[in-house]
């Protein structure tokens, strides 16, 4: 090998770790984009009519929703990538994929109780769910 | 009875060997980690899907990792590094920058660190550092480095 591809290999190397794996300990510094990764929980009661949540910076808002039995619950995906609604354990509910900016529905448990719910695709969002 | 001919093992030699061990290891952990995501991520689709991708990573990570521990030519080290830097290169783009959904590419941000994240970023980081020593300490003339 030439001693300038030695160089560039040597340069490259330095150059990628240079640029990030030092900020691995700070996810949300340096030069990372404005999206809040850890919002402030909320809680959001329904209406009769149903209810609405929202995705965005890979959180579900409110945290914690609570609904009437069987209501109708609308998610809105106002982030840039895909993510599911999905009731953790027995699939109590699902959305199926939400593609960004669109919105899907999906029906509460007929039965009272705290559903934790999170995205299949992204597992560490996590929200709850509270029927009564 | 014959006189032994054979050398004793050199330091750098077996640096060397310790080094492939290390890439190797590095990309196996790379294409372990992409091919059990995959089929989380096939939900995440444009022309091409997340999945497809990650698919593809695990191939050429299993690929290199093989051709740095058995084939132990400059071509192979060079491919090893080449698919664990873009690899690293690509993960930590999507990680700090949103993109978007370039030309037939899914949008692949993501801002948070999982555990698989790290540990795919750790197997390649690995083998970069590995690749970049078996380049860089590479022998020239007649003398190969093979078994």
């Amino acid at each position: 090998m030439r001693k300038t591809a030695r160089t560039a290999v040597a340069a490259a190397t330095v150059a990628l770790f240079a640029a990030g794996v030092g900020d691995c300990s700070n996810p949300g510094g340096g030069t990372a984009p404005s999206r809040s990764r850890t919002p402030a929980p909320r809680t959001g009661t329904a209406t009769p009519a149903g209810a609405r949540l929202t995705i965005k910076d890979f959180t579900f808002r409110p945290a914690n929703l609570s609904v009437r039995p069987g209501a109708t619950v609308t998610a809105v995906n106002e982030d840039s990538t895909t993510h599911t609604v999905t009731a953790g354990g027995a699939r109590l509910f699902d959305t199926g994929s939400i593609k960004p900016g669109r919105t899907a529905t999906f029906r509460a448990p007929g039965r009272a109780g705290r559903y934790t719910y999170t995205c299949t695709i992204h597992p560490y969002m996590k929200a709850t769910l509270t029927v009564r | 009875m014959a006189p032994d001919h054979r050398a004793p093992r050199r330091p750098g030699r077996i640096a060397r060997d310790a080094a492939r061990l290390l890439a190797a290891a590095g990309l196996a952990l790379d294409a372990y980690v992409h091919a059990r995501l995959a089929g989380r991520y096939d939900g995440v689709t444009a022309t091409i899907g997340q999945g497809m991708l990650f698919r593809v990573e695990a191939a050429l990570a299993a690929l290199a990792a093989l051709l740095v521990l058995v084939w132990r030519r400059p071509g192979g080290d060079t491919f090893a590094w080449l698919v664990a830097t873009g690899g690293l290169a690509l993960l930590l783009l999507y990680t700090y920058v949103d993109v978007g959904a370039p030309g037939p590419l899914p949008d692949m941000y993501e801002p948070h660190w999982s555990a698989d994240k790290k540990l795919a970023a750790l197997g390649q980081a690995v083998a970069v550092l590995a690749t970049v020593f078996l380049l860089l300490t590479r022998t020239r003339g007649p003398r190969r480095d093979r078994r």
